[in-house]
Order: structure tokens, then C-alpha cells, then sequence
């Protein structure tokens, strides 16, 4: 059975038609054509489905489409604003943070996320907080210290 | 020599922008239209016969537009020897081997259809174990295996599970153990381990009435998988296209040969038209796309007292799975590198490809490499513990230098930049600075070599307004090679990097490529890009000599203006030296391959020659809790001979990255297999790879000792950076407390049972 | 096998009462949704396969952290993890309880799972449970027939089994702690982080500073048994007696012997066994360490 709901993405109303077993991971890639959020491994383990959910991070493939109606979310799209780069975008791409890139997009939410919170984050408290995201290229160096000069750039 | 304005240098990675902005495509994120959903049944046996299979059923399911099985595509593929089936044909040897696939309009159809299917089977006993498998009376696991093709270097034993054996011999072993003052023997074991790469294999596969075969796929070899494509299919080349998605999740090795791709061809030679797509999920490429080869290293050394290896015999097996295929070149290319870097005058090796009723074992971030230098790295430090020499000092006295002969006796070696290597990470040890409590150093080297021969070429096309195209099957899996081929061509051309795009394999535009694999894109690839782009610089060259009036060799070109050495006050742009002489519309072609040639008595590929060898060591700071067992790295250091950093920026995060990637299989990953084949933790719950929180303090240092035939001296680095880490890993926790584990994965249980017996033994 | 998940109703009551008759009507075809990061994983895994699944978010007024020094800490069921891993109070009037929480998956996952949850799920290894046990913490049910409370002790009954009777658990209530109480939570994993505990420790004390010994003594193990459990025996031989080294590792010792560790693929029964003992001892001369300022 099928229902016509309402979702807000990157600040846009969609409306979509979802079916109760469909994952937020799954509208949002297959259904609004927002393929910047990835699928790794379906269950909340790899993290590179992370979106931000009324500003708090969180696995996209854990949360049925029907569970996100009334709710802000964020993805990889929505960071850049203007064609402007967010500061996290710009030091990942100067720092030499991306390799595949299929972590990315998560890694920038949850980073984000903790920016927002917490502009000085020390090195462990940036580790903790993409703790849920796994990288298997860069050995995670370049992410945080990707992520401590973005932190800079946006303490301004 | 003038210096290089854009190799050497740090830049940013030309792709980055579009990953960090979710714009980069993925292969599940292309489109298709009319597109049906693939699933495949698997086998719950690890060795069964199929009796029957009954698709009844799901054949009448509203939705189901395909279900094959073995029989409608009985074909063997494979690239070093061909046992390989699209689906399961009279048997399945492995838990999760595809038996039937199913095309329909959604997936949750495709999955109703797969739980209406029959399939009746007759177990049969399962070999886990490789040594029992190597028996003699054991149980078949390829009865046929003596009508398989395969590539001359393979050498199966027929009736056996054996699929290949390779032998190196040089020397008089029993007299240099006859002169050795001690003789060490140690047997050494590493784990089934994942890729682990964060994208899941797919592929998308579409028939025309024709009979042409498009494929769009995650592989890191589409020339490769074009060709074990059509000799499978016994199609000639032309009748098969496999397009790449612009971007990879990674890869390392695991997305290689022939995996998801075969399922949904099979399927949609059935479907009129229509493509099929299949993407695994996370428990299917656990179970059912590659894993790393276990191994068991029975290494024998007889050394002088002064610490002069003087002989090594290696017995290496590696546990290739159900089907060989890299298998045999795995065990070829490993076996090549069993006995270390060492100038040692006797050597015995021989190495065994053995079947197995588990998941297929493969190409894996070092070919074989990581599994023998465990062994042989793990073996000098306790060689240099009993003789009371340092393990650096050893390492040094008998490491391989400029031209000595290589240890298997084929080659004599070129750009050995080991003992650099060495000297560097060592530079932070002091070995006579007693530890603090349960702390620990430890270092270890290695080498790795990419096969040869193995062929490149690359187009550079410029364009009227003077852009530049590059035309190269090589594969951005998130190396960075798109960035460094772009910094060759700029460099070579004398254009702005920001011209340059570089196009997506696609093998109906970009020339044949080996494979993206090896390590060997930096070497190969790069050389072909170079000599096409300096083709293309000469025919621009000829034009504009004309028009300025200088002569050809006294040209040079930087930032897309030419002028002449003589006269640099004068310049023609390359659009306008097009325009000139191609006023009405014409592109530059230059053309560029590259195929070393490399005389050894083997010959062919896989040879035991190598055009190039990677070296280099880590260093690793351990503390280990003894109430626990647990290990924490403190820090972490290795450096690497790359014969030239390109970019030293993606230098240091494939160091840097190769490291993490070999302290996970170093202490928590396994994959476990119980007495039936299944393997026990196939998600990432259970599979625990390093987070960010588990990663030392890290440094990367590079080495240049450049290679006389490398684009600007320049060799590999992507699979030498994971070789040395768990034996640099193990020698830091046998200085902290002690206690030497031979066994991969090092877990806190195995540490805590060899610290209670060491208790016990006094 | 792993797949999508498959075809089921969503339902979405707007109190208690309704999301209770919901569950009268439906029974074990009908599973809760709070949080979802266990059961839309068992869903996928082929664990489970309810058809209807209720979500309880809807329901307002269910996620909340109060403190009051007479009645204590009452936490609404659906408070997130992450609600009380970054709590003040909690944080700095019942450690472990964040201990715990700071260790429950990642912090995407910390973000959706609730207490509730948690607790429901009743996992052998439930993060929460051995500091709520410790922390002498009763749970409170409400059904068709009315509302109910009991003490966390007699709430889990096997691995995935509570006494829940088409109940829904709204609410952990926390005693205020007793002065000079001291409480700690460890555990040990395979890697640092977002993996379950292979064993979960959770000890709470008060310490008797004149005399410098143990009042009373706490011990709670988790995954080291079908239910987190308590270990009465060690905690026997601990209360109103000196605090003494000997002691303690006969303390943990006991603890050991009373736990009943399973092998399986994340670690062997005879580890689990000794890290019972190595955390315990552990926690106990955390907790005795700061008794006496002037002391060693």
C-alpha cells in the first residue's frame, strides 16, 4: 500500500509516494534522485548513508521514509550553498581527504553536525564524532585533520 | 634539467570537488530506463550436487520477466584458468555460489520469486581445511580439473585440489645448511580477510537483439573483463562492451574478474532488451565476491652467527576457495617475494594454489605479498632476538641493493630503494632505550612486484580551443589516478592542469589497459600517457615551426603557449596553431603504449621477472594491557621507495591508508568459516574494521630511487604500503611483552593464553 | 539472508491507550518501532518479520529527563541514548548509566535508539542494564489493564524476552543516589568503538570513609549471561567489610564463577570469563580509590 507524503530535503518540500517498508535511504536515493547519500551496507554499520535529521546525524537506511515527514533533512546537496563550498567541503578537497569518496558525503554530515555543536572540537572529540563512519582508503588521517581546518576556517 | 612544474607537486586531486559535493556517479547510482531488478539464489551447501532445480512457481509471479540457471548458460570463464561458472552447473562448491537468478520488475519481486524457487541438492562432504584438502584420498572438489584451459605459467596437479604448483629453486640447500651456524624452522598463518571496500559490487547488463553485450559494471579491468567475457562466451570482442561508472568506492583487488556481472548478462539475454541490474548486499560480497587468501608458511633459514642469511626454503600454501581465479597467479607472484628482500645465495620455495569448499580467495591490496612477508618479517626478528643482533642492523646487513640478483635468481634488480627505507623508519628507534612497561617498537620490510608483462596505451586528444582529452582505460577506484595521469599530461603537453579531462573507461573509446591493478597504472599507464602526449606535442610542434619560423627542436611549450627557446617573446597558442592550419575543425591525436619487455626463462605473463619492484618499511609503537590482551598502537610510521612521487599528497594517503588498512587483519578482522562452509560473520557487525578511533599516530615518508624506465622515474605504491604492517605490529608486541603470535589476526584471547603460559613455563 | 525489508502495515497511534489496543489486537504479529536501529536490523537480517509495526513516536510527552533530589531520575522511555549520554545530571549524578550510553553503537545510532528500546530489546548485552541494575532502577509498564512497576531485576527473562504482556515501557525511574555512592561502568570490546561489548561491568558503592569500608556493593555483568544479572555472591562478601585489596580479587574471582559466558563468533567463553574478573577488580578499586582524600 502506497501513501503520498511530504518530505523536506535541503530545505525543498517533495512529494513523494512511498510505500511503508521503504527506507529514507531508498526514497531519497532511488525516489527523489538525490544520489549523493550512499548505500554501504544497509544496516547502520558503515555510515555512509548519514544524513542530518533536524540537525543530528543519523543512518538514513535505519529510518523508514514515513518515520521523516515533518522533519529538516540534510544531504551532501544541501551543504554547498550559491555554488559556494561549505568550509568542511573546501578543507576536505585541500587537505587530500577524499580518495573514493563514497565515505564523503557521510563524513561531511557528521562532521557538520559536530561543527554546529561544538566549533573547537579537540582531535579525540573529532574522532568520536565520525566514529560511526568507515573508510577503508585514507586511513582516516587526512579526514580529521580535514575536518580541524575546517573547523578553523569557520571559527573565521 | 628544468624543473617540473606540475609533477612532484601537491595539488589537489581533480575529482575531489564532485565527491565532496555527492555529484560524482557511482555504478548504482547511474540510470536506465525499461531497467529490471536481478537477485540471485545461493547454495546453503558448501559442496553439494544440484539434483533438481523447480522454477515453476516464480516462473507464473506477475513480474518476473527471467529466471536462469547453469544450464542455459553452461559456460566456464576465468583469466589464469577457466573453472569458473556463470551459475552453478551439475554442483556447488561454496555456500552463497549463485544456482539461480531471477530478472523482474521491481525487488521485492525478485525476491518473492527466489523464495517460490525449488532447488534439491545432495550434500556432500565439505573440505575447510587446506591442508586436509592437499591429502591424497580427499574428496574432488574439481574432478575435471585436468580439461580446464589455462594460461601457460599455471600447473595444476590432475586428481588433486591442487590448482597450482610453482617451484623456485637456486642454489645447494643441504650444504648451506650444513654451513649454517643455527637453523631457524617456524610455520606461520594468516586469516580470510575482506576488501572491505565501502561500495558494494554492481552491475547493469543489457543484450541487444544483436546479440552485442553492453555491460556497465564495478571492475577494475575493463579490457580484462572484456576479454574472460568473450572467450567465455566463445563471442568475438566486439560483440562485448563493458562501460565503467565515472567513479568507484574502492576496490582493492576485490572488484575484479568475473563477479555480478555474469549474473545479470545471463539474465538478460533472456529479458529482449532489457537491461538487469544487480547490486549485492553487504552479506553477499562477504560470502560471494572475494576474499583475501589464507595462507600457512612453513619457513626454514639457515644464517651465520654473524646474522648472514645463508638459505631459506619456503613452503608457502595459500587457500584459494572454491575457484582458482587469481588464485595460481596469486601463489606465483607471492612464492616470487617468499623469501624477503634478501641477497641470499640458496633458496628453495614452493608454493601450492589449493581448492577449498569456502569463499573464492583472490587479488587482495598486495597479491600474495602481505601473507609471506608476515612470515619472513616475523622470522628475522626472531632470528635477531636468538643471535642478540637488532633487528635493524640484521635487516641491513643482508638486504638486496642496486643490481644484485633478485632472491629467486630471475632478474637482476633496478631501483631498490630498501635499505633507504629501513635506515628511514629506524631513524626513530633507539633499540638500546629500555621500554617502559608493556610497551614495544618493532619494525619490518618488504617488497612487491606488479606483473609483467602487461600492456598500456593512452590517446591525448587536443581539441581546436586547445583543451586537452585523455583517452585511458585506467580506473579511478580512489587512487588518484585520474589526478596524476592529468599531472603527466600537463607536464608532458605543457598545458594548465585545469584543461585536461580525463575520460570514463568505456572499452569502445579508451585503448586496452591491462588492469587497474598491480600497482602498476603509475608505471604503465603513465608512460603511455606521456608518449601521447608528447606525440601530440610534436605534431603541434611541426605546425608552429612553421609558423614562427623556428626550428622544431628549439620549441617548448608551457601553460598551452608554444615559442621557441630562442625567441620566447613569441607565442602561439595551441588553439591558434590548430586554428592555422586546420581552419575549418580538426583535433590533435597523439598516441602512446607502452609494453616492457623483460627476458627470464619463464616468459609470458606472470613471469618471475618484475619491470619494477616496490619497497619499504614500517614501523609500529605498540602498548599492550596484560590483564586484557588488548593492543593499542601508538604510533605508526612507513616509508616507501616510489621511484618518484607524482603527487606526494595521494603519496601519503595511500602510505597512510595501506597502514590502517593492515592494522585491521593485524588485530580484529576474520572472517570466520564454521565446519559447514558458512562463513559466521558476514556484516559489518560482526567483520570489525578499523574506525577512526583505532588509528595510531601516523606518519608517511617517501623514497625516491627512481626507475631508469618510470615516467619521470616514477613506479607504484598502492598495494606496497599494506605488506609490512602486521609482522612491523607483531615484532613491537614480542618487544612489549614477550610473547610471539604467528597467527593472524593478533587477539587479546591468543596474547592473554600466551602470557599465562609463559607464566607457567617460568 | 540480508535484504530489503519486506511488505508490512505502519501503524501510528497518538496515545498510550491506542498504541496498546493495537497491540491487544495484533499480538506477536505486531512488533513496536522507537528508535528502530535493533528491529529494522533483525527485519533485514530475516529475524524477524512482524506485519504490522507501531511506531510510538507519535506519542507526545514520552521523551524527557527529570531529576528531583526526593523522587530521583525519571527518564521517559523514548529519551534517545544520545539524550542520555550528554544529560547533566546524568553525567554527573549516575556515571555509569552515561558511561554506558557513550559506548552504545555510534552516534548516529545514539541519535534514533532510545532507553526504551534498549532495554525492550533485552539483549544479553543491553548497554544500560548493568548500570540501571546497579543504580537500583525499576521500569514502569503500562497495558490494557493499567500500569505497573518493577524492579529492572525481575523486567528480563531470557535473550530478547522481558515480562512485557502487550505492554509498552514508559518510563525508568531512578532512586536518588545515596550519599558517598561512587559507580563506574566498563566494558571491553573488540575495537574501541561502535562494537558490542564482549563484557559490560557496572559497579556502584558506598563507602563507608571513617571506618574505610564498604557499605554496601553493587555488581552488575552484561553479556556474560542470558539476562544482564547481578552478582550477589561477590557483592556477599564485599559488603560491610574493610576494603582490601585480596578482597576485591577474591570479589571479582566470585563474580567470574557466577557468570556464564557463552563462545560465539565475537569472543570465547573462557575470555569473557576473565574479563569478567580483570573488569570487576577494576571497578572496584576505581570506585575505593578517591574514599579517603588522604589515603594512597
Amino acid at each position: 500500500m502506497t501513501r503520498l507524503i511530504q518530505l523536506e530535503v535541503n530545505g525543498e518540500i517533495h512529494e513523494v509516494s512511498v510505500k511503508a517498508n521503504e527506507t529514507l535511504l531508498d526514497v531519497i536515493r532511488y525516489k527523489l534522485e538525490l544520489t549523493g547519500t550512499k548505500k554501504g551496507c544497509d544496516t547502520g554499520q558503515c555510515g555512509s548513508c548519514t544524513i542530518l535529521l533536524d540537525g543530528k546525524p543519523v543512518n538514513s537506511c535505519l529510518i523508514l521514509a514515513m518515520e521523516a515527514r515533518g522533519k529538516e533533512i540534510l544531504t551532501v546537496e544541501g551543504l554547498a550553498k550559491n555554488g559556494q563550498l561549505h568550509p568542511l567541503q573546501e578543507a576536505f578537497v585541500q587537505e587530500g581527504a577524499v580518495q573514493c569518496g563514497y565515505c564523503t558525503p557521510g563524513m561531511l554530515l557528521s562532521a557538520k553536525a559536530l561543527l554546529d555543536e561544538n566549533p573547537s572540537p579537540t582531535e579525540e572529540e573529532v574522532k568520536e564524532a565520525i566514529a560511526g563512519n568507515l573508510c577503508r582508503c585514507t586511513g582516516y588521517v587526512k579526514i580529521v585533520t580535514a575536518i580541524l581546518a575546517g573547523a578553523e576556517k569557520m571559527r573565521g | 634539467m628544468p624543473k617540473n612544474l606540475v609533477v612532484g607537486q601537491p595539488i589537489p586531486r581533480v575529482d575531489a570537488v564532485e565527491k565532496v559535493t555527492g555529484r560524482a556517479v557511482y555504478g548504482d547510482d547511474l540510470r536506465f530506463s525499461n531497467l529490471l531488478h536481478g537477485k540471485a539464489l545461493r547454495s546453503p551447501y558448501a559442496h553439494a550436487k544440484i539434483l533438481n532445480i523447480n522454477v515453476t512457481k516464480a516462473q507464473k509471479l506477475p513480474g518476473v520477466k527471467a529466471i536462469v540457471t547453469g544450464k542455459d548458460i553452461p559456460v566456464l570463464g576465468g583469466e589464469a584458468l577457466k573453472d569458473y561458472p556463470f551459475l552453478a552447473l551439475d554442483k556447488a562448491r561454496y555456500v552463497g555460489e549463485p544456482v539461480v537468478a531471477v530478472a523482474a520488475v521491481d525487488e521485492d519481486i525478485a525476491l518473492e520469486a527466489l523464495d517460490l524457487i525449488e532447488v534439491e541438492y545432495e550434500e556432500l562432504p565439505a573440505l575447510i581445511d587446506p591442508l586436509k584438502a592437499m591429502e591424497p584420498n580427499a574428496p574432488l572438489i574439481h574432478e575435471k580439473l585436468h580439461t580446464y584451459e589455462h594460461i601457460p605459467i599455471v600447473r595444476p596437479v590432475r586428481n588433486s585440489n591442487i590448482c597450482h604448483h610453482v617451484q623456485f629453486m637456486k642454489g645447494d640447500m643441504d650444504k648451506a645448511f650444513d654451513e649454517s651456524d643455527y637453523v631457524f624452522e617456524d610455520t606461520f598463518t594468516t586469516q580470510m580477510v575482506q576488501h572491505g571496500a565501502i561500495e558494494p559490487h554492481m552491475a547493469v547488463a543489457q543484450v541487444d537483439p544483436g546479440g552485442r553485450i553492453t555491460v556497465w559494471v564495478t571492475n577494475d579491468a575493463p579490457h580484462r573483463l572484456r576479454k574472460d567475457l568473450a572467450a567465455a562466451l566463445g563471442i568475438p570482442l566486439t560483440k562485448v562492451r563493458v562501460a565503467l561508472p565515472p567513479y568507484m568506492g574502492g576496490g582493492f583487488g576485490g572488484k575484479g574478474g568475473l563477479k555480478v556481472e555474469t549474473l545479470c548478462i545471463a539474465l538478460a539475454t533472456k529479458t529482449d532488451d532489457r537491461p538487469v541490474k544487480m547490486v549485492l548486499t553487504r552479506e553477499e560480497v562477504f560470502t560471494s565476491s572475494l576474499v583475501r587468501h589464507p595462507s600457512i608458511v612453513q619457513l626454514k633459514t639457515g644464517v651465520k652467527k654473524d646474522g648472514i642469511i645463508l638459505a631459506r626454503e619456503a613452503t608457502v600454501i595459500y587457500d584459494t576457495g572454491a575457484y582458482a581465479e587469481k588464485g595460481p597467479t596469486v601463489c606465483q607472484q607471492g612464492c616470487v617475494a617468499a623469501v624477503g628482500p634478501y641477497k641470499i645465495p640458496h633458496v628453495r620455495v614452493d608454493g601450492y594454489c589449493i581448492y577449498t569448499n569456502k569463499p573464492i580467495a583472490g587479488a587482495y591490496r598486495g597479491y600474495g605479498h602481505p601473507q609471506v612477508a608476515w612470515a619472513h618479517e616475523s622470522q628475522m626478528d626472531i632470528i635477531a632476538h636468538k643471535l642478540g643482533i637488532d633487528p635493524v642492523t640484521i635487516r641491513l646487513k643482508n638486504a638486496v641493493e642496486e643490481g644484485d640478483i633478485s632472491p629467486t635468481g630471475q632478474q637482476v634488480l633496478h631501483s631498490v630503494g630498501l635499505k633507504e627505507c629501513i635506515k628511514k623508519v629506524a631513524q626513530n628507534l633507539d633499540w638500546t632505550k629500555p621500554n617502559k612497561r608493556n610497551k614495544g617498537k618493532g619494525i619490518a620490510c618488504g617488497y612487491k612486484n606488479t606483473k609483467t608483462p602487461s600492456g598500456s596505451s593512452a590517446i591525448v586528444k587536443v581539441s581546436q580551443d586547445g583543451s586537452v582529452e585523455v583517452l585511458t582505460s585506467t580506473v579511478e577506484i580512489g587512487q588518484g589516478a585520474k589526478t596524476i595521469l592529468s599531472q603527466m599530461v600537463a607536464e608532458e603537453l605543457g598545458v594548465p592542469l585545469e584543461s585536461i579531462t580525463v575520460a570514463t573507461p568505456d572499452t569502445d573509446v579508451t585503448p586496452y589497459d591491462a588492469s587497474t591493478t598491480s600497482s602498476r597504472s603509475t608505471f604503465h599507464m603513465g608512460n603511455a600517457v606521456r608518449k601521447a602526449a608528447k606525440d601530440a606535442r610534436e605534431q603541434l610542434f611541426e605546425i608552429a615551426s612553421g609558423l614562427l619560423g623556428m626550428e622544431t627542436e628549439d620549441l617548448r611549450s608551457e601553460k598551452g603557449e608554444i615559442y621557441s627557446k630562442d625567441n620566447p617573446g613569441s607565442t602561439l597558442s595551441f588553439a591558434e596553431t590548430i586554428k592555422n592550419q586546420y581552419g575549418a575543425g580538426l583535433d590533435i591525436i597523439g598516441k602512446g603504449s607502452y609494453y616492457p619487455l623483460v627476458e627470464d626463462g619463464i616468459g609470458g605473463m606472470w613471469s618471475a621477472s618484475s619491470i619494477f619492484w616496490m619497497y619499504g618499511a614500517d614501523y609500529a609503537e605498540v602498548e599492550v594491557d596484560p590483564e586484557t590482551g588488548q593492543v593499542k598502537i601508538l604510533r605508526a610510521i612507513g616509508a616507501h621507495d616510489v621511484g618518484k612521487a607524482i603527487n606526494p599528497i595521494t603519496c601519503e594517503g595511500q602510505i597512510e591508508g595501506g597502514m590502517v588498512h593492515g592494522i585491521g587483519p593485524t588485530l580484529f578482522e576474520e572472517m570466520m568459516v564454521g565446519e559447514r562452509g558458512d562463513v559466521l560473520n558476514p556484516s559489518f557487525a560482526d567483520y570489525k574494521m578499523p574506525t577512526t578511533l583505532d588509528i595510531p599516530e601516523v606518519t608517511s615518508l617517501i623514497v625516491e630511487a627512481g626507475h631508469r624506465e618510470g615516467p619521470w622515474g616514477a613506479k607504484g605504491i598502492g598495494e606496497m604500503t599494506t605488506v609490512p604492517t602486521a609482522p612491523a605490529i607483531a615484532n613491537a608486541i614480542y618487544d612489549a611483552i614477550g610473547v610471539r603470535i604467528k597467527d593472524l589476526p593478533i587477539t587479546p584471547d591468543k596474547i592473554l593464553s600466551a602470557l599465562r603460559k609463559k607464566k607457567l613455563d617460568g | 539472508m540480508l535484504r530489503k525489508l519486506r511488505e508490512f502495515e505502519y501503524l501510528e497511534p497518538s496515545s498510550l491507550s491506542e498504541a496498546v489496543s493495537l497491540l491487544d489486537q495484533y499480538g506477536q504479529e505486531a512488533k513496536i518501532l522507537a528508535g528502530g536501529t535493533d528491529l529494522l536490523v533483525d527485519m533485514k537480517e530475516g529475524e524477524l518479520s512482524p506485519r504490522y509495526l507501531v511506531d510510538i513516536k507519535g506519542i507526545t510527552g514520552q521523551d524527557y529527563i527529570k531529576y528531583d533530589e526526593k523522587k530521583g531520575l525519571r527518564i521517559g522511555s523514548l529519551t534517545t541514548i544520545r539524550q542520555v549520554e550528554t544529560s547533566r545530571v546524568v553525567r554527573e549524578q549516575f556515571v555509569p548509566l552515561a558511561e554506558a550510553a557513550k559506548v552504545l553503537g555510534s552516534v548516529q545510532v545514539r541519535n534514533r535508539a532510545t532507553i526504551g528500546g534498549n532495554l525492550c530489546n533485552a539483549s544479553p548485552s543491553a548497554e544500560t542494564a548493568p548500570p540501571l541494575l546497579v543504580l537500583g532502577a525499576k521500569v514502569k509498564l503500562f497495558g490494557s489493564q493499567g500500569e505497573r512497576v518493577l524492579p529492572l531485576e525481575q523486567f528480563f527473562v531470557g535473550p530478547g524476552l522481558t515480562v512485557l504482556d502487550k505492554e509498552i515501557l514508559t518510563e525508568v525511574i531512578v532512586p536518588p543516589p545515596s550519599p558517598h555512592t561512587r559507580a563506574v561502568y566498563t566494558s571491553i570490546s573488540r575495537r574501541r568503538a561502535v562494537d558490542l561489548a564482549l563484557v559490560g561491568v557496572a559497579v556502584a558503592a558506598v563507602v563507608d570513609r571513617d571506618k574505610d569500608q564498604w557499605k554496601k556493593v553493587r555488581i552488575a555483568l552484561g553479556a556474560v549471561a542470558p539476562i544482564p544479572m547481578r552478582v550477589p555472591k561477590a557483592e556477599g562478601i564485599l559488603n560491610r567489610k574493610p576494603i582490601d585489596a585480596a578482597l576485591i580479587e577474591e570479589a571479582a574471582q566470585i563474580a567470574s564463577d557466577e557468570a556464564h559466558p557463552i563462545s560465539d563468533v565475537r569472543a570465547s567463553a573462557w575470555y569473557r570469563e576473565e574479563m569478567v574478573r580483570v573488569l570487576v577488580q577494576r571497578a572496584l578499586e576505581h570506585v575505593s580509590i578517591n574514599r579517603n582524600p588522604k589515603g594512597a
